[in-house]
């Protein structure tokens, strides 16, 4: 058997760092409690050279120069929980977290930052157990985590392997009880009362708890004593749990300042993208639809009222006609629907959605055209609506209906293979006025004889109709006209076809458009 | 002249071993041609060409969205999608299914001035039919609140803290856009997303004086655009403008309409939706008109029936002069063309070039 451990040290701070970056070389605190009460539970290697040390206050905190101090976000800490999982199911389906958040969200004691893993046959996939962990630790660190990882026969000694040594650990079966010697014994998360029994003996590190005489140390410990020096010994034999939760594609933010402008936030989101497109390449899914929700704040020279009246939310859906995986794409659709509907305040959260899909795998047929690539046109007209508005871009879908201009624009989605349309016909086509335009026409005998067309006055030369045509009486968007075809002549102008028509309800002439 | 040339001549020979034809422009192959669905027009044109810029020109009336549908249709039963950037939205989508073009695999961009359907038939019912406050003549004038989809004004910056944002500008932008300019920019996007059979600018409606002003540089780089691509670009309008840019340009002349008499005919003329009513010539215009009778008494017609119900109450109408527009007859000019240019411009020709006149028949 052979299973490998992943462990995020200082997970609250690497949670923060997933979604920042560009502050990994900083020195980076994340604090909890409550307020006043807020001490240091994280800090990273920069922080901790700068003097920082873990149940500091806050006080204490801001005394060390140029340190960033975040509160703890447990929406970011679950994300990168999330993320783990996914980068573990890229490698083995039965992965064991032991996020105790998962189970009870209200279960704050402990950082959820080791996942282990069963990879009992990856050989054959990824080579050497030291090869194994080598591509663990590049797909974590795809994940913008920095990770511990150890590889051991079973699932304790290699969690106590990954927390106890940094980098990669790959223990060799029969050699735990050496490799884990030097470990410290609270390692092994002894109750407190042991553990001041171990330390009276002058017992701190594996290697002494495993040397004891195994009969003393059940008359003294009992059986949790034997428990522990079975771990000590990398000798523990349990059953890995696999976690079966279910696949939720989320990323949250909490800024610290509110965002009021669109290139800044535009930068959050694409970090946020970029780490849910990694999610769901480490599951080989795509996303099929996005939402994007961000918690609003008041402007900031509000009152206190004021602001909590403009708490608001502002959500946005974005499907797609093809699965998506490129966070470039993604990230350009968002800014210009934020473009085109700004959430109208500054936001203070962000909380982006992703529902997974397989990706597409489809292939055209041989001989037909290439259409245009569905993401790139999908971008397009995206920039599109962007200059246009939002109804304007579309294909035309015909309604069932006599009323004249019955149609209405729905998305662009055009199907594959050969066009639908039926054989050759010649007709002559209309061009409408949208809306029509209200004209005079003076009548002689019946028929139209002179028509008034954009301030100047045509002559009617041939006329065809009247057609009469009525519909949706028995609604209250009735509708009853006479329809004329006319030929209209003006001075040094080219003969014009029109067709105009008479609205019955108010009795006035309107030109419906010109053939053509 | 003579030393010009062998100058030229020299330098290419003393380059040739690393830049051959230094000076001498590449020779750009014949397009491949696309038929437009007609077989006259293609007779006279050749078809349309591929990976180049066309321009059907010509007055109201001339039959030129005619044929624009006919190649169309012609271009998607090959399996292709087309597109049309259409600037003052008067494409009619029954007029279009009519032609044959599969509207589902047609991306249709409207201009106008953001009014959906919907609102155009209140309008029409209620009878306040004004001419569109987006049209184009007022989009010149610099009203903003008419505007082509430049909806109510909103906060779109996110914080009003910042009003230097750079979303600001870009909305203010295009506040201020003209209607022609944004079709110029969906024509441009379009182009650049590639993929598509046929890409049509309809600036038909718009008028001589804005078109003339689009730059030349446009019309370049739309040309450079659609070059080495499968993708055909077609620009409706009523004056040719993009000059050499354009590999083909056919000029319509508005022509008298054939007008069939019914009561002269003496004769039944039954139609029903749908279905042409008209019998001869072809290019009938009354695809939608009710089922009606001419009798000797004059024309039955019934009242329009809802499409689900089949009740029919005839009405007399007693109108002796009913008929119907029958023939559009398209007069066809190609004024530039790529392909075979010295048969179709003889220069020794004092009267101009040939005219070609098809009679859609």
């Amino acid at each position: 058997m052979l299973f490998a451990c992943i462990y995020v040290p200082e997970f609250p701070v690497e949670a923060f760092l997933r979604t920042a970056p560009e502050l990994r070389e900083k020195a980076t605190v994340v604090l909890d409690g409550t307020p006043p009460l807020l001490t240091v539970i994280a800090a990273n290697a920069w922080a901790r050279e700068a003097g920082i040390e873990t149940g500091m206050t806050k006080l204490q905190a801001e005394a060390c120069p140029e340190v960033h101090l975040r509160r703890r976000s447990f929406a970011q800490e679950d994300a990168a929980n999330a993320a783990l999982i996914d980068c573990a199911h890229a490698f083995s389906p039965r992965v064991e977290n032991t996020n105790r958040r998962a189970l009870n969200p209200e279960n704050h004691d402990k950082p959820a930052d080791t996942i282990i893993l069963d990879a009992a046959g990856l050989e054959r996939l990824f080579g050497s157990p030291a090869k194994i962990a080598h591509n663990l630790t590049a797909s974590v660190a795809r994940m913008g985590l920095q990770a511990n990882i150890a590889i051991a026969g079973n699932p304790d000694a290699a969690m106590h392997a990954a927390r106890g040594f940094s980098g990669i650990t790959v223990m060799v079966s029969e050699t735990e009880a050496k490799r884990l010697a030097t470990l410290p014994v609270p390692l092994l998360e002894p109750s407190p009362e042991i553990l001041e029994i171990l330390e009276s003996w002058g017992i701190r590190d594996f290697g002494s708890l495993a040397r004891l005489p195994e009969v003393a140390l059940s008359q003294r410990l009992g059986q949790p004593g034997l428990r522990l020096q079975r771990l000590a010994q990398g000798r523990a034999e349990r059953t890995l749990v696999p976690a079966e939760a279910a696949i939720k594609f989320e990323e949250t933010i909490e800024l610290e300042d509110a965002i009021a402008l669109l290139e800044p936030l535009a930068f959050v989101l694409n970090r946020m993208l970029e780490q849910l497109c990694q999610r769901l390449t480490a599951r080989a899914l795509a996303a099929n639809e996005l939402r994007l929700t961000l918690e609003l704040t008041g402007h900031a020279d509000q009152s206190a009222e004021e602001q909590e009246a403009s708490k608001a939310r502002h959500q946005r859906s974005f499907q797609f006609p093809v699965p998506m995986q490129d966070h470039r794409t993604l990230l350009k659709l968002l800014e210009l629907d934020l473009a085109a509907h700004p959430p109208g305040g500054p936001v203070k959260k962000i909380q982006l959605a992703a529902e997974p899909a397989p990706p597409r795998f489809a292939q055209s047929g041989l001989f037909l055209p290439r259409g245009p690539a569905p993401e790139r046109l999908e971008l397009t007209l995206a920039r599109i609506r962007n200059i246009t508005g939002d109804d304007r871009v579309g294909s035309a879908e015909l309604l069932d209906s006599h009323a004249p201009g019955a149609f209405r624009v729905k998305k662009f989605q055009p199907s594959g293979g050969l066009s639908e349309s039926s054989g050759q016909q010649q007709w002559t086509a209309l061009r409408i006025f949208r809306p029509p335009i209200q004209t005079k026409v003076q009548m002689r005998h019946g028929t139209p004889a002179r028509l008034l067309l954009r301030g100047q006055a045509h002559q009617v030369t041939a006329a065809a109709g009247p057609w009469r045509k009525s519909g949706g009486w028995w609604t209250d968007q009735s509708w009853t006209r006479d329809e004329w075809d006319l030929e209209l002549c003006a001075e040094q102008n080219p003969p014009m076809l029109v067709r105009v028509y008479r609205d019955l309800s108010s009795a006035k002439w309107y030109v419906e458009g010109s053939f053509d | 002249m003579t030393s010009a040339s062998q100058l030229r001549s020299h330098l290419e020979a003393v380059l040739a071993p690393r830049i051959p034809r230094a000076l001498t422009p590449p020779e750009r192959p014949e397009p491949e041609m696309m038929s437009t669905g007609i077989a006259a027009v293609d007779s006279i044109t050749g078809g349309i060409p591929l990976g180049c810029l066309t321009e059907i020109c010509g007055p109201p009336s001339s039959g030129r969205t005619s044929v624009l549908l006919a190649a169309i249709a012609a271009c998607m039963r090959r399996g292709e999608i087309c597109a049309v950037v259409d600037a003052s939205d008067a494409f009619d989508p029954q007029s279009a299914a009519n032609a044959g073009v599969d509207l589902g695999r047609l991306l249709w961009v409207r201009g106008g001035d953001g009014v959906s359907p919907g609102r155009h038939r209140d309008t029409e019912k209620r009878g306040s039919g004004q001419r569109a406050s987006g049209s184009l003549e007022e989009g010149k004038r610099g009203d903003r609140q008419s505007a082509v989809g430049v909806r109510p004004a909103k906060n779109f910056v996110l914080s009003k803290n910042a009003p230097e944002s750079p979303l600001t500008e870009s909305r203010q932008a295009n506040a201020e856009c003209p209607l022609l300019e944004q079709a110029l920019k969906a024509t441009d996007l379009l182009l650049q997303a590639g993929g598509f059979g046929m890409i049509v600018l309809d600036l038909a409606d718009v008028p001589i004086s804005a078109t003339r002003r689009i730059p030349l540089t446009t019309w370049f780089r739309f040309r450079r655009s659609v070059e080495n691509t499968s993708t055909a670009l077609i620009v409706v309008e009523q004056h040719p403008h993009a000059k050499s840019c354009a590999s083909l340009v056919m000029d319509f002349v508005a022509q008298p309409a054939t007008w069939s008499e019914a009561a002269d005919q003496n004769a039944t003329l039954v139609g029903t939706h749908g279905i042409p009513v008209a019998t001869g010539p072809s290019l009938p215009v009354t695809n939608d008109r009710v089922a009606f009778r001419v009798t000797s008494e004059g024309i039955a017609i019934p009242f329009h029936q809802p499409p689900t119900s089949s009740f029919e109450t005839p009405q007399r109408w007693s109108i002796p002069r009913a008929r119907l527009l029958n023939t559009v007859h398209v007069h066809l000019q190609v004024t530039r063309s790529r392909t075979n240019r010295a048969a179709k411009f003889p220069v020794c020709s004092e009267s101009g070039p040939a005219r070609n006149q098809y009679r859609t028949q």
